[in-house]
């Protein structure tokens, strides 16, 4: 429906002036390295003016996610809609409007900042004057270092010089891959309060990804949680980051007659999935009490019950499905 | 009895003919030659050698005497296949002692000449044998072939025009037997295969030197550097 | 794409190891120039002892012309090294910089950004050439004068007149373009298989070094057959500028070439290595998954 609104307005595809609130739309998406799966069946979507947060451990799959978003990756299946246009068969229509840093931001090390800042300007079509470029640097904080080789640079001065560039071209949507990695607290700090700026003042769409949950919670308005390339959650920050909300894990001794009983039970809705040997639920913390009992009406032979006070704790529960899990015992 | 005498008759008239001493004619001969004390002269030469490419080229060729020869290019590279190339008769009649015999007449591109054999007396001498065929009313050496020790045999063919009186051609034709040549494709660097007939073409072939003077400076004086 | 190759060319030209293949060949030029400015006569008695026996030759062999053969002779061998350098460099350097993702991200199509960046590479191989035709020709040219060229051919020498010369040279200077720019495919090709530029450097380096044995082999039968589908055969057919054509009376033709055809078949031999190497470099790359 959102690409009708597109196909009214003009046949000529111009991200600009697509008006539809879904910015990017992953369907199914999956990747096949030789034997190794990376991403399976993966769907998302991010709206427009979201910081959407992408969570998972190193090796969850972000990585090849968000190269397949930026076509540094063909997906072996599924397919990849941004604003509203295929990405396969739209793709610098598409990448013009978007800015990336992935991974080290890297840059031509034996150049100046301002040179490397003023090449991918060109190269991405957008005639900036030496005064748009400067301000820019000024920005990042590199303005007094435009000159100065980037071999010279810290880790973080690349950082921001890397972002520098992917918003050169005054992208509408920006991916960022793990960018705080490598950063002194200070660095972490500043790539946290630009991307604030970006979504609040200058009301761009986001994607962050990281590792760490501690700089997502602190951004994102949405977030996706990824684990063996699979999707485990999906929600608003502030379902997700809901005190209240707390997450349980149940043990059974038949995890699939449970699993079948409670989709019949009032409590199917809470019902997140099967992990391991665990079956996760999400609920309020004053709900745990009625579930137990409900659990013995139900007559769900029951192991252990363990509620997980923070999506930390979920966070490293769901992406490592083979840890040991603290036994709760009610 | 009439056969013999016959058979006689002419073995000694024969006899008498080939035996004649040629020698008279070729110090003639050698004394007309001997007005040149030196000589510079221009020219164009043409190499056709089976294994030398090269254009015409334009030469200066210096003589005195009794032996001193020199061909140069007017500027450039000369190229002259190795073999006693003189290109000069005047250096043939260094040799002061010789026996020159009558062995009968010849025509040489129509005129009428005069065989004569030149045997040097002095057995060391590189030349062996010179055979000139002498045109006897003008008194010019038409053609001459020389054999030698080193340098195998080879022939001058000489055209006269105005300088006929000196002895001195306009053109000589100097032919020879090439010697082999080939280098290893290791030190040309050369991938390509030569076809095979091209290659047969280049051992087949007699070389050849032609020099067509303009201009002969007679009786000048010329320094000796020259030849160095 | 004309902002591509610009960008691709001001990259090129702001790394220093771009010079190092001038450097390079100015180094060896130099020393060669040297050597023959020194000691050039002890040189040409070297190389006319094979056949003093048969020809004498006078004039002043060792002349610009004579130099720039031998240097050209010398380093046409070498050249591909340092072409090398920076062809196989250009995408794998890339991916070791981490830059190519950078690149890839922007609005450019890869085949448009591949061939940007081996145009580019074309540009600094004839520049490299060009470079090499300023100090081995023309500084030659100053240095020892003009004359005669006099050339030693495995069946034949050759003479060429010193007004017959220059034209030779620059059709030779052509022609090796064309065969360096056939190595640069090579290891622009190479570098699309890599994440660091040793390897495919050192790998367009071997494959020349190898094919080029195998083109000098030619008197084992089995090698005489590959030859002329190997490139390296054909890289050397710059020296057919410099053998002339003679007529019935086996006089040299001023402005003549003996074999026109080698040109012409060694160019198109060429041209179709470059168009594969680069067709195939294009297919891969379209298709190619960027981890680095």
């Amino acid at each position: 429906m959102c690409n009708d609104v597109f196909q009214t307005r003009s046949r000529q595809p111009d991200p600009r002036s697509y008006l539809c609130s879904v910015i990017v739309k992953v369907s199914h998406l999956s990747k096949q390295f030789n034997e190794f799966r990376a991403v399976r069946d993966l769907s998302f979507s991010v709206e427009e003016g979201d910081v959407y947060g992408f969570l998972g451990q190193n090796g969850a799959g972000k990585s090849t996610t968000i190269r397949m978003l930026t076509t540094l990756i063909t997906p072996t299946d599924g397919e990849i809609e941004i604003f509203g246009l295929s990405l396969a068969s739209h793709r610098n229509e598409i990448l013009r409007q978007v800015g990336s840093v992935i991974e080290k931001p890297d840059v031509y090390k034996y150049l100046s900042a301002y040179e490397n800042l003023a090449l991918f300007a060109r190269l991405s079509g957008s005639g900036r004057t030496r005064a748009l470029l400067m301000e820019q640097l000024e920005m990042v904080g590199l303005a007094e270092r435009a000159n100065d080789k980037v071999k010279t640079f810290s880790q973080g001065m690349k950082q921001r010089l890397g972002i520098a560039i992917a918003l050169v071209h005054d992208p509408r949507l920006i991916i960022l891959d793990e960018p705080t990695n490598g950063l002194d607290p200070q660095g972490i700090a500043d790539v946290r309060n630009l991307i604030l700026h970006l979504s609040r003042e200058r009301k761009k769409t986001v994607i962050v990804s990281s590792h760490l949950l501690g700089e997502i919670e602190q951004v994102a308005t949405r977030v996706l949680i990824i684990d063996k390339g699979s999707k485990v959650t999906e929600g608003t920050a502030s379902a997700l980051f809901d005190p209240a909300q707390t997450i349980v894990a149940l043990q059974t001794f038949d995890n699939d007659y449970a699993w079948r009983q409670l989709q019949l039970s009032v409590w199917s809705g809470h019902l997140q999935q099967q992990r391991g040997d665990a079956i996760l639920l999400k609920m309020d913390r004053n709900a745990i009490a009625q579930f137990n009992r409900d659990l013995v009406d139900l007559d769900i032979q029951l192991l252990s019950l363990q509620p997980r006070h923070s999506l930390e704790d979920y966070f490293l529960q769901v992406t490592s499905g083979n840890q040991h899990v603290d036994t709760y015992t009610n | 009895m009439k056969q013999s005498i016959v058979f006689l008759l002419v073995a000694l008239l024969g006899g008498n003919l080939y035996s004649q001493d040629m020698t008279p004619l070729v110090r003639k001969l050698k004394a007309k030659l001997d007005q040149v004390n030196d000589y510079e002269a221009e020219g164009k030469m043409k190499t056709d050698v089976a294994f030398i490419k090269a254009p015409i080229g334009r030469v200066k060729v210096f003589y005195k005497k009794p032996n001193k020869f020199r061909l140069k290019k007017d500027g450039g590279i000369s190229l002259l296949p190795k073999g006693g190339v003189s290109v000069n008769m005047n250096s043939i009649f260094t040799i002061s002692d010789f026996a020159a015999i009558d062995a009968g007449e010849a025509l040489v591109n129509g005129t009428h000449t005069r065989i004569v054999k030149i045997l040097p007396s002095d057995e060391n001498s590189d030349i062996v044998l010179t055979t000139m065929y002498i045109d006897e009313a003008s008194l010019l050496v038409r053609k001459s072939t020389v054999t030698t020790r080193e340098n195998g045999t080879y022939t001058i063919e000489m055209n006269y025009g105005k300088f006929a009186q000196y002895g001195l051609p306009d053109k000589v034709i100097f032919s020879f037997n090439t010697k082999n040549y080939s280098l290893p494709k290791g030190i040309t660097l050369e991938f390509d295969d030569d076809k095979p007939a091209e290659t047969e073409k280049l051992k087949n072939r007699k070389g050849r030197v032609e020099i067509t003077y303009s201009n002969y400076t007679i009786n000048k004086g010329i320094g000796d550097e020259v030849f160095r | 794409m004309w902002t591509l190759i610009q960008i691709e060319l001001f990259k090129i030209f702001r790394r220093p190891r771009t010079y190092i293949a001038f450097a390079a060949v100015a180094a060896l030029i130099g020393v060669i120039q040297f050597g023959l400015k020194l000691d050039g006569d002890a040189y040409i008695a070297f190389m006319m002892r094979d056949i003093n026996s048969s020809i004498s030759v006078e004039g002043k062999i060792l002349n610009g012309y004579q130099v720039c053969y031998i240097v050209l002779q010398a380093l046409l061998v070498h050249v591909p090294l340092l072409i090398s350098l920076v062809a196989a460099d250009m995408v794998s350097g890339e991916a070791n910089m981490g830059t190519l993702r950078l690149m890839l991200t922007r609005p450019v199509g890869r085949t448009k950004f591949l061939l940007a960046k081996f145009i580019a590479a074309t540009v600094y191989t004839v520049l490299l050439l060009v470079w090499l035709a300023i100090l081995a020709l023309f500084l030659n040219m100053l240095i020892f004068g003009v004359d005669d060229l006099f050339l030693l051919k495995s069946q034949y020498v050759v003479l060429l007149r010193k007004d017959d010369i220059f034209w030779r040279y620059i059709g030779a200077f052509g022609f090796a373009a064309l065969a360096m720019t056939t190595v640069a495919a090579l290891g622009f090709l190479l570098s699309l298989f890599a994440e660091n530029s040793i390897g495919p450097i050192i790998a367009t380096m071997s494959v020349i070094v190898f094919l080029t044995i195998l083109s000098t082999l030619s008197s084992i039968p089995l090698f005489n057959t590959i030859k002329p589908y190997l490139f390296t055969t054909h890289m050397i057919s710059w020296k057919e500028f410099f053998d002339i054509k003679v007529n019935d009376a086996n006089e040299a033709i001023i402005g003549s070439i003996q074999n026109p055809g080698r040109i012409i078949r060694s160019s198109l031999i060429l041209l179709a290595h470059i168009a594969g190497f680069l067709g195939i470099g294009i297919w891969v790359f379209r298709k190619k998954d960027i981890l680095s």
